[in-house]
Order: C-alpha cells, then sequence, then structure tokens
C-alpha cells in the first residue's frame, strides 16, 4: 500500500515535470521557426507604428477658478485615451487646480465640458498624477527625460521605452515660444525641443504626438528636432487660442476651440476604428477654430493617412517576447535605477551616432537596436551559460518539488 | 563740447548768469503756461483712453443671477417692513433689523458707538450681519453696506431693502468663496467708521470714541459696495461716487465691473456721481461735459471727504464704491427698481467672489472724464510737475541774484560793460530777516490749527471766533514782521557810508520770495503724490501771485498785490466758498473740522500748516523794502 502510493506520486510528478517541460520547449519553437514574422511585427516600417505599448501625458498648466476651461480640456483628453484603451498606469495627468472642489463651482464635485453638462468629466476614478504646486516645468521635464527622484512613485514616472508611442497633451496660456506654468514660470520651445532629443537619446520612446491648446500654440513645437514626432497646434504666431463656449451657471468658459473639435473627431473613434491623423488634421476648419492650427509632420516619417489615430490615442495589447540574451533589455529600458547617478561610459551615445541610429533603426529596430541597452555588468556571455545551468536546476529542482506534494496529496486521497 | 570748451571760463560764466537771470524767470512763465494748457486738454478725447477689465478673473456678467422675478416680489414686501423700521429710534431700529437678518438665518448683530468732536457728540446704532459662505475656508469677505440715511438726506429705504433681499438669495446659494457681510450703518459717516474700526480691532473706549466690539466677524475685507437708494421709488439712472478720504481711489476694475454689468446683462443708464448730462455728437459739447465731470471729481477728490460712504473703506485697503440710485422725473431713460438693483448688486458680487486677491490689476491713479474714459497718471502729473520746475526756476534765479553768483553779473544785467573784478568776490547774502519771517509764518499757522481744533469749552464758542482769533494773531504777525524789517532796513541804510567798498547785500525780499517759492514747489510737487487733484488747485491759486507778486515802488500795487494775496488765503477762500455755496461761513468750517476730526481728511493741516504760513510770508513779502 505504501510503496504503490509511493511509486505513484513519483509517475505523477514525472509526467508534470515533463509537461511543464514541453510547455516550455513548445515556446522557444514557436519563436525560433518564425523569426522573420517577429521581425516585421515588432519593427518599424512604412505603414506600421510598430510600437508595442501607449502612453499619454496630459498635462494643464494653468491655475485659477477663470481657467476652468483648460481643466476640462485635459480631463476631456484623459477620458478619451482612458476610452480608447489607455490605462491609468500608462497616463500621467497633470492639472495645476483643482477646479471642481473650488469653492467658486455650483456644482461642487464636477468638471464639464459641454453647456449641457451631460457629461461629469470628474465623476469617477480620475487619477491625477500631478496635482497643483507639483506642476511645474522642473517636474514636467524629469518626468519626460525619466530623470525623477529615486523615491518618486510609479505613478508619477513615465516608464517608456523605444517601443513606446506617447501622446504629449499640453494645454494653458502661452505666446510666443513659451507656455506659462501656474502664472509662475513657463517653458520655453527650447525646453520642450531639448527635452524631447533627450527622450529620443534615452530610447524613451518609438513616436510622439505633441498636441497643444494655446495661443500661439504653433511656436512651441518649431524648436523640436528630434525624429518620430507628429506635432499639432491651435494657432500659429500672434494668433490667441479662443474658448468654445461658456456655462453661465458655473460662469467660465467650460472649453477651448481646438480641444472642442479635436473631440468632435475622436467622440466618434473608437478602439478599431481606421480613422487616420490625415482625417483629424483635415478636420480642422480654421473659421470655426478662429485661429489657424498647425501640424508639423517632416520629423514624422510615415504617411500621415496610414497613421490611425489610435497609434497615439489608443493602446495596443501586444506582447514581445524576449529571448534569454536579451532578458535584461525590459529591466534596463525601464529601469530607474541609473536616477541622478553618474551614467556609466558608453552608455550615453554621442548625437551624431545616434542619428545614424536612428535612420537604421527605422528599417530594423526590433534587434539591432536592443543590442545597445545591454550595458549591465552581468550580461556577457559567460554568465549566460551559467544562468542556463542556473535555470536548468531550477526547473528539475522544481519538477521534484512538485512530485512530492503531487503524491502527498494522493496518500491523502488515498487514506480518505 | 566745441562752443562751450572754446570759451574762457569767464565767458562761460557770463552766459550762465545770462541764462539764470534773464531766461529762467521768463522760462517760468512759458511752464506756467504750458501746465495750465495740459490741464485743460486732458479732459480731450484724445487724452483719455476707454475702459477696460484688466482682471481676467472677474468675469462680469459671465454668470447667471439667482436673483429672480419671486425675489423681487418678496424684496417690495421687505420694503414695506423695511419702511415700517425706519421711523423707529435708532437703537429699536437697528434691532428690528438685526431680527430681519436672523430670521432670514444669518448671524446678526447690533454695535452702539458714541462720538465726541470738538464741535458736537454723536450717537448711533449700527446692525450688520454675516453669511458664512458654506464652502469656504472664512479668510476673506465682501461687504455690501446701505446707510440708513441717503445723501440726498432722506432714508435709505431701498437700499436697506436690497440688503435683506440679498441675504434671502445668498442664503440658497453654495458658489461664494468669501463670506458676505451686510453693514447698515448709522449716522453720516461715523457709523461705518465705527464698524469699520471695529471689524479691524481698533474701537476705542474713551471720551472722544466710544465703540462697541463686534460679535460676529470673518476675515479680511477684499472689497465692498456701498448702496444709496434713497427712497421707495424707481430710478433714472445709476451714478457711482469712488472718491475717498484724501482722494484715494478705489481700483479702476471695480468700477469697470460695474460698467459692464450695467451695460450687459442689467441695462440700465450708468454715470458718474449725480450729474445726468445728454450725449451730443458735437466735439465741443462733448469736450465741455467731459472737463465737468472731471472737475466735478477732482472736486470730490480735493477736498478729501469721501464722495459716500465708500470711502471710509479705502482707508483700509478695501476697494469700494457707492452705487446711487438718480431719480431725474422727465429724464429719457428706462426706470428701473429693486429688481434691477439686485441683479446688478448680485451680478457684481458675483465677479468680485471670482477674485482670486485683492484688486491689484487696473489703475489706482486716474482721472474720470466719463465712467468709461479716465486719464492714467502719466498724462496727468506731468503739468503739476511742470508748474513746480516753474517755481524752481525762479527761486533759482532770485537766488542767484541775491549773491550766490559772482557780482558782475548785476552789471551785466544791466548791460553794462564793466570789466571783470576779482573771480570770487561775491554779495553777502542777508538771510537773517527772510528766515525769520518763515518761520514765524509756520509758527502762526501751526497756532491757528491748534486754535481751531482745541475745544476751549467757553460759551458761544464757534469754529468761526476761532478763526477770527487766529486770522488776529496773523495780522499781528504781519504788522510786527514788516514794521520791524523796515525799521531795520532804515537804521541800516542810514549807518552805512554811502560809497563803502563793501558791495550791497541784496534785499530782503529776494531772499524770502526765493525760499517761498521753494517751499511752495516743494509742497505742491509732494502733495501732488498724494491727492492729484488738491495738488492742482492749489497750484493753479498760487502760481501766478506768487510767481508775479514783488515789493514796487507805488504804494497801490503794493495794496492790489495784498489783497490778491489775502483773497487766496485761507481764510479769503473760506469766504469764496460760503459765497459760491450760499452757506454760513461757519458751515463750511464745521464740515472742513469735521472731515478732520472724523475721517482724519488732510485739508485743514494742509491748509493751516503749510498753504497759510507760505500765503502769509508771502503777503510780508511784498510789503518788505523794495530795495
Amino acid at each position: 500500500m505504501r510503496l504503490q502510493s509511493l511509486l505513484k506520486s513519483i509517475t505523477f510528478g514525472l509526467c508534470a515535470a515533463s509537461l511543464s517541460l514541453a510547455i516550455l520547449g513548445s515556446a522557444t519553437v514557436t519563436t525560433s521557426t518564425s523569426p522573420d514574422d517577429v521581425k516585421t511585427f515588432f519593427s518599424k516600417n512604412k505603414t506600421k507604428s510598430g510600437h508595442t505599448n501607449n502612453w499619454a501625458v496630459l498635462v494643464c498648466t494653468s491655475r485659477f477658478w477663470f481657467n476652468y476651461r483648460h481643466i476640462a480640456n485635459t480631463l476631456s483628453m484623459y477620458r478619451t485615451v482612458k476610452r480608447l484603451g489607455i490605462p491609468d498606469s500608462n497616463i500621467i495627468m497633470m492639472l495645476a487646480d483643482d477646479v471642481a472642489c473650488n469653492p467658486r463651482n455650483t456644482f461642487p464635485a464636477t468638471v464639464f465640458n459641454n453647456r449641457d453638462r451631460h457629461l461629469d468629466l470628474y465623476g469617477e476614478n480620475v487619477e491625477v498624477d500631478y496635482r497643483g504646486y507639483e506642476v511645474t516645468v522642473e517636474n514636467f521635464i524629469r518626468l519626460l527625460t525619466g530623470r525623477v527622484p529615486k523615491e518618486t512613485p510609479r505613478s508619477k514616472r513615465l516608464m517608456t521605452d523605444d517601443q513606446s508611442n506617447i501622446l504629449v497633451y499640453m494645454t494653458g496660456h502661452g505666446g510666443e515660444e513659451f507656455l506659462k506654468f501656474q502664472d509662475a514660470e513657463e517653458i520655453s520651445a527650447y525646453d520642450l525641443g531639448d527635452a524631447f532629443q533627450q527622450m529620443y537619446e534615452k530610447k524613451r520612446y518609438n513616436e510622439i504626438l505633441f498636441m497643444i491648446d494655446t495661443c500661439q500654440a504653433n511656436t512651441m513645437y518649431t524648436k523640436i528636432h528630434s525624429p518620430n514626432i507628429l506635432a499639432t497646434g491651435s494657432s500659429k504666431l500672434d494668433q490667441s487660442s479662443y474658448s468654445h463656449h461658456d456655462d453661465p451657471d458655473i460662469g467660465v468658459a467650460v472649453i477651448d476651440r481646438f480641444t472642442y473639435y479635436v473631440l468632435e473627431v475622436l467622440e466618434k473613434v473608437n478602439m478599431q476604428s481606421k480613422t487616420t491623423m490625415k482625417d483629424l488634421f483635415n478636420s480642422y476648419n480654421p473659421s470655426l477654430l478662429n485661429s489657424d492650427p498647425g501640424v508639423r509632420d517632416d520629423l514624422f516619417p510615415r504617411p500621415l493617412d496610414q497613421v490611425l489615430l489610435t497609434d497615439f490615442f489608443g493602446n495596443v495589447q501586444r506582447i514581445e517576447l524576449t529571448e534569454t540574451k536579451n532578458q535584461s533589455i525590459g529591466d534596463s529600458a525601464t529601469s530607474p535605477k541609473d536616477d541622478y547617478v553618474p551614467q556609466e561610459a558608453g552608455y550615453f551615445i554621442p548625437p551624431e551616432e545616434v542619428k545614424r541610429e536612428g535612420n537604421v533603426a527605422e528599417t530594423d529596430r526590433g534587434q539591432g537596436s536592443l543590442t545597445n541597452h545591454m550595458f549591465e555588468i552581468g550580461a556577457n556571455s559567460e554568465s549566460s551559460t551559467l544562468s542556463t545551468w542556473r535555470y536548468m536546476t531550477f526547473v528539475v529542482l522544481s519538477g521534484m518539488l512538485l512530485a512530492l506534494v503531487a503524491g502527498s496529496s494522493s496518500k491523502i486521497a488515498a487514506k480518505v | 563740447m566745441g562752443l562751450l570748451s572754446r570759451l574762457s571760463k569767464t565767458q562761460r560764466r557770463q552766459l550762465f548768469s545770462r541764462f539764470a537771470l534773464y531766461i529762467m524767470p521768463k522760462l517760468s512763465y512759458l511752464l506756467v503756461a504750458v501746465s495750465f494748457i495740459w490741464l485743460l486738454a486732458l479732459p480731450h478725447q484724445s487724452y483719455s483712453k476707454r475702459t477696460y477689465i484688466s482682471e481676467n478673473a472677474l468675469l462680469p456678467g459671465g454668470a447667471n443671477v439667482r436673483f429672480e422675478y419671486g425675489d423681487s416680489i418678496v424684496a417690495e414686501t421687505l420694503r414695506e417692513t423695511v419702511q415700517r423700521i425706519s421711523s423707529y429710534p435708532a437703537k429699536e431700529r437697528a434691532e428690528a433689523l438685526e431680527q430681519e437678518f436672523t430670521q432670514i438665518g444669518l448671524k446678526a448683530a447690533t454695535q452702539n458707538y458714541t462720538l465726541n468732536t470738538s464741535t458736537t457728540s454723536k450717537f448711533g446704532v449700527n446692525t450688520y450681519a454675516v453669511f458664512y459662505a458654506p464652502r469656504s475656508d472664512g479668510t476673506e469677505a465682501l461687504v455690501i453696506s446701505a446707510p440708513w440715511t441717503s445723501r440726498d438726506g432722506v432714508t435709505n429705504t431701498n437700499g436697506v431693502t436690497v440688503l435683506l433681499a440679498l441675504a434671502r438669495v445668498f442664503k440658497r446659494c453654495s458658489h461664494f468663496s468669501k463670506d458676505i457681510i451686510f453693514v447698515s450703518s448709522d449716522g453720516d459717516y461715523e457709523g461705518l467708521q465705527a464698524w469699520l474700526r471695529a471689524y479691524h480691532g481698533l474701537e476705542q473706549n474713551d471720551s472722544a470714541r466710544k465703540e462697541d466690539p463686534l460679535t460676529a466677524r470673518s476675515g479680511a475685507i477684499q472689497a465692498a459696495l456701498n448702496l444709496d437708494f434713497a427712497g421707495t421709488g424707481d430710478y433714472n439712472a445709476l451714478g457711482i461716487f469712488f472718491e475717498g478720504v484724501n482722494g484715494q481711489l478705489p481700483n479702476l476694475d471695480l468700477i469697470n465691473t460695474v460698467a459692464d454689468i450695467a451695460g450687459g446683462i442689467a441695462p440700465v443708464e450708468l454715470t458718474l456721481h449725480d450729474e445726468l448730462i445728454p450725449t451730443t455728437e458735437n466735439m465741443t459739447k462733448n469736450y465741455i461735459n467731459a472737463l465737468k465731470r472731471m472737475l466735478n471729481m477732482m472736486k470730490y477728490q480735493a477736498t478729501g471727504v469721501p464722495s459716500g460712504n465708500h470711502g471710509l473703506y479705502l482707508k483700509y485697503k478695501i476697494d469700494a464704491i457707492t452705487l446711487y440710485g438718480i431719480d431725474k422725473p422727465g429724464w429719457n431713460s428706462h426706470r428701473f427698481g429693486l429688481h434691477k438693483i439686485g441683479v446688478i448688486v448680485e451680478s457684481t458680487v458675483r465677479s468680485l467672489n471670482n477674485l482670486l486677491e485683492h484688486f491689484h490689476q487696473s489703475f489706482f491713479f486716474y482721472l474720470l472724464s466719463a465712467v468709461d474714459r479716465y486719464t492714467s497718471i502719466g498724462l496727468y502729473m506731468p503739468p503739476v510737475i511742470i508748474l513746480g520746475v516753474s517755481f524752481i526756476f525762479q527761486a533759482l534765479s532770485l537766488w542767484g541774484q541775491s549773491g550766490d553768483l559772482p557780482l558782475e553779473l548785476e552789471s551785466i544785467t544791466k548791460g553794462e560793460n564793466v570789466p571783470i573784478g576779482l573771480p570770487y568776490l561775491r554779495r553777502k547774502r542777508n538771510i537773517r530777516v527772510p528766515a525769520t519771517i518763515v518761520g514765524m509764518s509756520f509758527v502762526v499757522g501751526l497756532a491757528s490749527f491748534y486754535l481751531i481744533t482745541t475745544d476751549f469749552g467757553f460759551v458761544g464758542e464757534t469754529p468761526l471766533i476761532k478763526l477770527i482769533s487766529s486770522l488776529g494773531v496773523s495780522i499781528m504777525l504781519v504788522f510786527t514782521g514788516v514794521s520791524s524789517a523796515h525799521v531795520r532796513h532804515r537804521v541800516l541804510q542810514s549807518s552805512k557810508a554811502p560809497k563803502s567798498s563793501e558791495p550791497q547785500p541784496a534785499a530782503d525780499w529776494v531772499v524770502l520770495k526765493s525760499i517761498t517759492l521753494a517751499l511752495s514747489a516743494l509742497f505742491v510737487t509732494t502733495l501732488s503724490a498724494l491727492n492729484f487733484s488738491f495738488a492742482v488747485s492749489i497750484g493753479l491759486v498760487i502760481a501766478l501771485p506768487y510767481l508775479m507778486f514783488r515789493p514796487s515802488r507805488w504804494m497801490i500795487f503794493n495794496i492790489v498785490q495784498v489783497l490778491i494775496l489775502i483773497a487766496i488765503s485761507p481764510p479769503g477762500l473760506a469766504l469764496f466758498a460760503s459765497h459760491q455755496y450760499s452757506l454760513d461761513v461757519n458751515l463750511i468750517l464745521r464740515w472742513v473740522l469735521e472731515g478732520y476730526e472724523v475721517l482724519g481728511t488732510w485739508l485743514l493741516p494742509a491748509l493751516c500748516l503749510v498753504y497759510w504760513p507760505l500765503n502769509l510770508s508771502s503777503i510780508m513779502m511784498v510789503l518788505l523794502p523794495a530795495f
């Protein structure tokens, strides 16, 4: 009886171990059988963005009750990107003021973007990551470039990698080549261009859509010089951007024109939609906006009629399984270890080199560029064999453990 | 450098002295003319700009009002109550109103005060109620006040009614970021003054003032509206009074906000003060109307006495205006009643509620030539400064003549071609007589100020008697000063050898006039920064007499000059005012005195301590020996 149950448990355990091995084996088999598919699946080409994740940075830079509309603008974009599938963990929302809880708000704890007040943008599950006085130029640039203090929580980090598509939406009061933050400071177009270049050098994005709704907004994207960035603004130099309408019960303007008409397009878009950027840009109507909106696509290689709105406003669910030798990639791309620590030599690639790199990467970004990420000390060939052995031992040991557990459980079952 | 450097030192000196002695006095008259013309040009269309809302937060008329038709029906019933209450004695009246506020659901209370001045004693009771905004932190407040007595002298029935009606409406609302305080004050100015002093913890309890502390309070007052809607009828137009104590002005944005609302969501005819002038297309008429309005404003500003109760708030850095209902039967405009007043006030309060910080964006220094046209400080300050410069030019020229410049100058001025003597030989300047005269004048000024403001307590004491006594003191001064100067002059003349090698000192009047002009320039320019209108009116009155007058060989000229100087002395001005407004001199004096004692205006101190002494010095200057 005792012997029999022991034998039974051993066979059962062996079966389980072989099964798990088989599953692991089959996984390696699928990747190895069709490498071309994988390459094209994740690489960038003329029609496909090739990104694996989506992020949104939504910034309202103005305080004060009378700037209600800027908060409403930002919350409207937040609602849209969330509706199209970007989760809160991938949305960084900066709101410089809390109009919902302002005592002047006739409808406490709500923010509306329309006079009809059908849609409460502040309804439920709104996650504001940077609020009030946290919305500063410094915090914004640190967020983009990833140079945040060690103790920064994950919700306040932009944890993107070279396969992230990022929507950067900004609204507030601006002027020629600047955008005011909080009535106290301003970010210049040069700061922004520099931040994007740093993001590019650190491989923090695949593509960026920069959208800005402010006075003289188009001047803000003139100083961007990094590749794969598509930019659009609400008004050209020496033009103001106007509010769309006001709600006389709340007593303030509730939304800006540019955002209003962008939302009008976005509201008709769902996750499966094939609406393209070109459709959005074609919908701009200067006579409705009272200003001349602008688009800058010279840094953006893909034709706009093949760029889906959902490439930026929506989310993709593609998951890339990396091979063992590239195991550290995921860590390095998102690792916050290097914050405030002098970078190791060779990690920062000189700009010229990057430029060439970038051109190559356009056709074959998936594999070629990944090797450059390998900067961790343990990631050489010697240690990789070691890690394989460790892995094997782990599998065998876990198989035995499983067998033991199964055996004992069957013993208990037999007793019963 | 070209021409000047090639000239010899002496020639240069001659050139400068020619400028100093010939050109500067003439230039000073030219500057006076420039200043006069500039002042007259100010009301013209091209020197004023349209007003505009500068503070983005205000959003005037942006929100729907909650004061509805039903509320105006209720207001009419409330008006009957107010009318009934208003006939009660002060104490009962205040308590009845407190009761009304309590019934609405506000925290209300009353405040007793007594004020003793050198002329009268005043007692009264204020009522106030605080509406605590349900969602605010209570650090800021707005005030709506209505005195029981209107500026017309009748009961401010509609004004007080609107307080109650608005309190009812506000009680329903949750959108206030600031508490709203309703104050119904007793008396002329002293009631609100007592309340404001107590609100800021400055209440006194002594023989001069007895002010009860307040039992209900809120935060720092950001702005205030004072309502003056006399009687129970309707009105033709809405007038704005804005001049405060000592010519302080509220931020222009406050006036702009009301103007925007009165031109937008609650259309009523709006005007400055209580003047209704028909609009014309005629350029000249337009200019004259604008000049009239500007002069009217300057009149209110110059006296330093506020044009309404709002002026008291300004002393505490609270921007405030009075809204006044003008009832002019036969005037062609839509009449309005309680409903529209309620809407205007509520909408203004809603705008003020939007403020994020104290008013700071728009102008604090301005002249209004219409309710929507202003002249900014950059345009109106230069004429006063130019006037000051003209005084200084004359003073410098006289000072140079009296001896600072080398002696040959006198020969140069006479056109004689004399050989130049010792380069540093100067005339001895006799400063003793002028300094004594100026010093004594200021002492007399101080003495008359003391005389007028002190309560001696004898029977039949009136301000007029005190003024006459101080006039006696100053006449004594003039007499003694002038006669002793003459005696001294005679003695010196007779004792001196006829052909002395010592150069003759300049006459005493030259130095005296120089000092008087310099002091006048100092006075006018300094005052212009504090109270522009006051400085302008004083500057205009004294400019020509002080610049032109000098002792003459002919007695008749001297007498005419002295008479003119007496006419522009404070007693002369008081007589002129009493004639102009057909009031008793005593009343005018009492009014000035009360302004000083109750409100702390500078009119009396400035006239007694600076203006009169300078006037006395000038009179004595004219009477001094000519040589």
